[in-house]
């Protein structure tokens, strides 16, 4: 007798083939996608976290004397008198509720310089002042992706103001 | 014939293939990603470490100039302060940074920090920046000469950019050059024709003599800091000349000083209000520092004798380096922290009695030139310990070595030799510089300076001050 079409058991045979092929070719792209997202949200973190350091970096390169903190302190406000005077003073503040670290130039009005992709966690300077520099600055940055806490980005900088 | 349904084995095969090449891109790609990614991340971090190491380096020379000698250091930041310590530091496990502090002239330094990691062992990353400072503490002292930028094109093919005439009969002796104005001193076949010239070399092709004066029978050398060109005078009185060149179109002698014994002034250095004078041998003594804080009143603050011809002096610090015609101690080291009592703190007798003719020091290395006739007319010392000068080599090069100038690794020398009276030396290795290129001019090189990667050469004859270049 000829049979054509499956057996029952081939067609359950290729169905559960298919269905494990489906699920991990599921499995696979969700991961590439989730993989993806969380590539997006650390490179969101760097560009962050390099965009804060370029702000620091064109202050304090124009900068003739840090303000807040005072001398051999520390505090979360950081204010530098510079030598533009559309630019003097300059304030980095961080605003913890909101996670942001605001920037303030002269009469102009503040900006956020993250953006809402990321969090502030620590935004902390110290301010070293001895025979080596009038101001050595010590920045701490903690950055913390809105979408994926577990993604954080620390960083410190360090600025030398001459004597 | 049998009824054979399904796929071959070689269709199973490629398409096996391709789901694995689908995959493994997918892999690829994803996991290329993600090294990207990582290596950006590092990428800013090693720019960070970086920056921060040629600002803390910079900050650490800048406070210890003479203590800090050139080499590789890590840094580390300890009790608000940065410190060198070891060979190179470590950061976070990945990051090895490398701090190189290289003298590359007088009273400047370039700072080059390296930063390098490997993600893996197959790949090594590095990000290096480089910065130069300038111990302005010292260049303000002697008068804002900072010598300008460091020697860029091709010092092995120099070609005269620009070249002037001083007139018939008038040779230049020395000169000084600040912003591209050189200040020439001559002397002239007549009493009655300039000495003094200022050339303004703004354009190097066409240099132009803004101005002259005539101070007496000629000048023998100058220096010039601030508004003022100190000159040492050729004649038995008003040795110590003081002009004011405010205005570079109209100098004017301010004052004359006389010093007894009867013979000329021959080399002169400003130094923080100070000028240091030397003299040919007399009765009296050779060597002086003069208070010029009030410049049209020179103070007299004291005096050393020498017993011959001083022929060049420099001051580093409180030490004064004289090239002397004594045959003995071509190379005097003399303290002069207090000018009131000066007193010898080294020598040198080089073999032969040449005379000593120009000392230029550069960190803890002494460049110097004789007079022919030793068969070592440009010598290198080391002068870590002023007491004792120790010579690191002498080369011959048969003439009279009447000036030098150092920048980067190149020497720039002025010589009587009758076919290369400017020539270049490479001095990356002290121990033994060699000829670099060297320049034809129809009379002797009597003088030279450097500014800008430009090197003002003073010939004694028609065509006095030619600027040679590396373009």
């Amino acid at each position: 007798m000829r049979r054509d079409g499956f057996t029952i058991i081939e067609v359950l045979i290729y169905s559960a083939l298919l269905a494990i092929f489906l699920g991990a070719t599921f499995a696979f792209i969700s991961s590439i996608l989730g993989t993806t997202d969380t590539l997006l949200e650390r490179n969101e973190l760097i560009a962050n976290q390099e965009f804060v350091e370029q702000k620091l970096s064109w202050i304090v390169a124009g900068a003739t004397n840090v303000v807040a903190p005072i001398a051999n302190s520390s505090s979360s406000r950081l204010q530098i008198s510079v030598v533009s005077s559309t630019l003097n003073p300059s304030i980095f503040t961080f605003a913890s509720a909101t996670g942001e670290i605001i920037l303030k130039t002269g009469s102009m009005a503040s900006a956020s310089i993250t953006n809402n992709r990321v969090k502030v966690k620590n935004f902390w300077i110290q301010n070293f002042s001895n025979n080596q520099s009038t101001s050595t600055l010590k920045i701490s940055l903690s950055l913390e992706s809105s979408i994926y806490p577990n993604l954080v980005s620390t960083s410190t900088f360090f600025y030398a103001l001459s004597q | 014939m049998k009824n054979r349904n399904g796929q071959s084995l070689i269709e199973i095969l490629i398409g096996l293939a391709l789901i694995v090449l689908g995959l493994g891109s997918a892999v690829v790609l994803v996991y290329g990603g993600q090294l990207m990614l990582l290596d950006r991340d590092n990428a800013s971090t090693a720019k960070s470490l970086a920056s921060e190491g040629v600002s803390g380096a910079s900050r650490i020379v800048k406070n210890n100039w003479s203590v800090i000698s050139d080499g590789n250091y890590g840094l580390v930041f300890a009790s608000g302060t940065w410190q060198f310590s070891s060979t190179s530091d470590i950061s976070l496990n990945l990051f090895t940074r490398r701090i190189n502090v290289k003298t590359v002239g007088t009273n400047q330094r370039e700072i080059k920090s390296t930063v390098s990691w490997s993600p893996d062992p197959l790949r090594n990353l590095s990000v290096e920046l480089v910065t130069m400072i300038t111990n302005w503490t010292v260049v303000q002292d002697t008068g804002g000469d900072t010598g300008g930028g460091g020697t860029t094109g091709d010092w092995q093919n120099p070609k005269t950019l620009g070249s002037v005439d001083l007139g018939p009969g008038n040779s230049a002796t020395d000169l000084d050059v600040i912003n591209k104005i050189v200040y020439m001193s001559s002397k002239a076949s007549s009493a009655a024709k300039p000495d003094f010239f200022i050339v303004n070399a703004t354009n190097g092709q066409s240099p132009s003599i803004a101005s002259s004066l005539n101070t007496g029978p000629g000048l023998n050398a100058v220096d010039v800091a601030g508004n003022y060109a100190y000159v040492a005078n050729d004649d038995t009185k008003n040795q110590l000349q003081i002009i004011s060149v405010s205005n570079i179109s109209n100098p004017v002698l301010v004052t004359s000083s006389t010093f007894s014994g009867s013979e000329g002034g021959i080399s002169i250095f400003y130094k923080g209000n100070k000028i240091y004078f030397g003299m040919e041998q007399n009765a009296s003594r050779e060597f002086y520092v003069i208070d010029v804080s009030a410049p049209s009143a020179p103070v007299v603050l004291g005096s050393y004798e020498i017993g011959a011809d001083v022929n060049s002096i420099f001051v580093s610090g409180d030490t004064a380096y004289l090239a002397t015609a004594i045959d003995s101690k071509e190379l005097l080291v003399l303290d002069v922290s207090n000018p009131a009592a000066i007193t010898e703190s080294g020598f040198y007798d080089i073999s032969g009695g040449a005379n000593g003719l120009t000392a230029y020091p550069v960190d803890t290395k002494l460049y110097f030139g004789r007079a022919s006739g030793s068969n070592k007319e440009f010598d290198i010392f080391n002068i870590s310990n002023q007491a004792s000068p120790a010579l690191l080599v002498s080369k011959d090069i048969s003439v009279d070595l009447n000036d030098l100038r150092i920048r980067d690794n190149l020497a720039f020398l002025g010589t009587s030799d009758s076919n290369k009276e400017f020539q270049v030396w490479n001095i990356s290795s002290s121990s033994n510089p060699t000829l670099w290129s060297s320049f034809n001019f129809s009379q002797v090189a009597t003088a030279v300076d450097y500014e800008d990667n430009l090197v003002y050469v003073a010939v004694r004859s028609n065509d006095a001050l030619r600027i040679i270049t590396s373009q």
